[in-house]
């Protein structure tokens, strides 16, 4: 499953229409969540794939999330922001638990048809989550300057996976 | 003794100085002015994406992105920068059309174009 802001969750009975409130601090959690998860699904992809692209793709997720988790980590401290678990984090790790779960039941092809689909799937909704939830409430300049510079490198990425998502 | 080895050292100097002296003309006669021009990758992109230059410039590419990035020839065999962390940069010389791609990032491609710039000591530009 992908969690996908403003979109109904498949087990809610009644789902929200309003986007939920963010504070900054929460923001920021959501921002580490987002990017430690897709580090997570790349290292499943390391141990599990044999794919030349896969694991190239695989190796990229790990090596830029953990840049921009370097430089969320760099700019909270500076500004004294503690990242704090709210609903719309909870909510990315609930459906990352559920996703590893299917990724680890898929082998060879499987595995990897599996994986960049999900890739696929995931950018889109982490990027829909920053254009109109994380951006629109942060409230911190800096905060929200962060947040516009790594909107480039998930759009980028979303095209390196929909890439080997073809060739695959 | 002590005025023969003074003489023979300002000698020995004096000859070395000429000599220096005209290895450094024979080089600015032979040596092109040094063309420089610069490549940000910012964005995910590399800024221009294609760059027209004189042959012989020395390009420099800076990587202003979050992100690690590398430069590397389109068929990822003949040359690569190797990963240029976020403010590194890396230059080469271009003495003929390449074209270029972010072996990490495969959908950033760039290009340089060399035109025919003169060799000559005042600069081609």
């Amino acid at each position: 499953m992908i969690p996908v802001f403003g979109q109904e969750h498949p087990h809610d009975e009644h789902p929200s229409q309003e986007p939920p409130k963010l504070t900054d601090s929460e923001i920021a959690h959501v921002g580490v969540v987002a990017n430690q998860i897709d580090i997570n699904y790349a290292a499943l992809a390391q141990k599990k794939s044999k794919n030349k692209e896969i694991l190239n793709f695989a190796e990229t997720m790990s090596r830029d999330h953990h840049g921009v988790i370097e430089q969320a980590t760099a700019l909270v401290t500076k500004l004294g922001v503690t990242p704090q678990e709210n609903a719309v984090s909870q909510s990315l790790l609930d459906g990352a638990e559920e996703t590893k779960a299917m990724l680890m039941t898929k082998n060879g092809k499987a595995f990897d048809k599996a994986y960049i689909d999900n890739e696929v799937a995931y950018h889109k909704a982490v990027i829909s989550a920053v254009q109109d939830l994380l951006i629109p409430q942060a409230s911190n300049g800096e905060l929200k300057g962060l947040l516009e510079a790594i909107l480039p490198a998930l759009e980028a990425h979303l095209k390196h996976a929909e890439m080997v998502q073809q060739k695959l | 003794m002590v005025r023969v080895i003074v003489l023979v050292l300002g000698f020995w100097t004096m000859l070395g100085g000429c000599k220096g002296n005209s290895d450094e003309y024979r080089e600015l006669e032979l040596r092109p002015t040094l063309n420089t021009d610069t490549v940000e990758i910012l964005q995910m992109a590399f800024k221009p994406a294609i760059l027209k230059v004189p042959r012989g410039t020395l390009v420099v590419f800076v990587n202003r992105d979050l992100v690690d990035h590398d430069i590397t020839e389109e068929s990822g065999t003949s040359w690569s920068s190797g990963v240029l962390k976020p403010q590194q940069t890396w230059s080469e010389t271009f003495d003929q059309n390449e074209d270029y791609f972010c072996s990490l990032h495969v959908v950033m491609k760039g290009r340089v174009e060399v035109d025919g710039g003169r060799m000559t000591v005042d600069g081609g530009r």
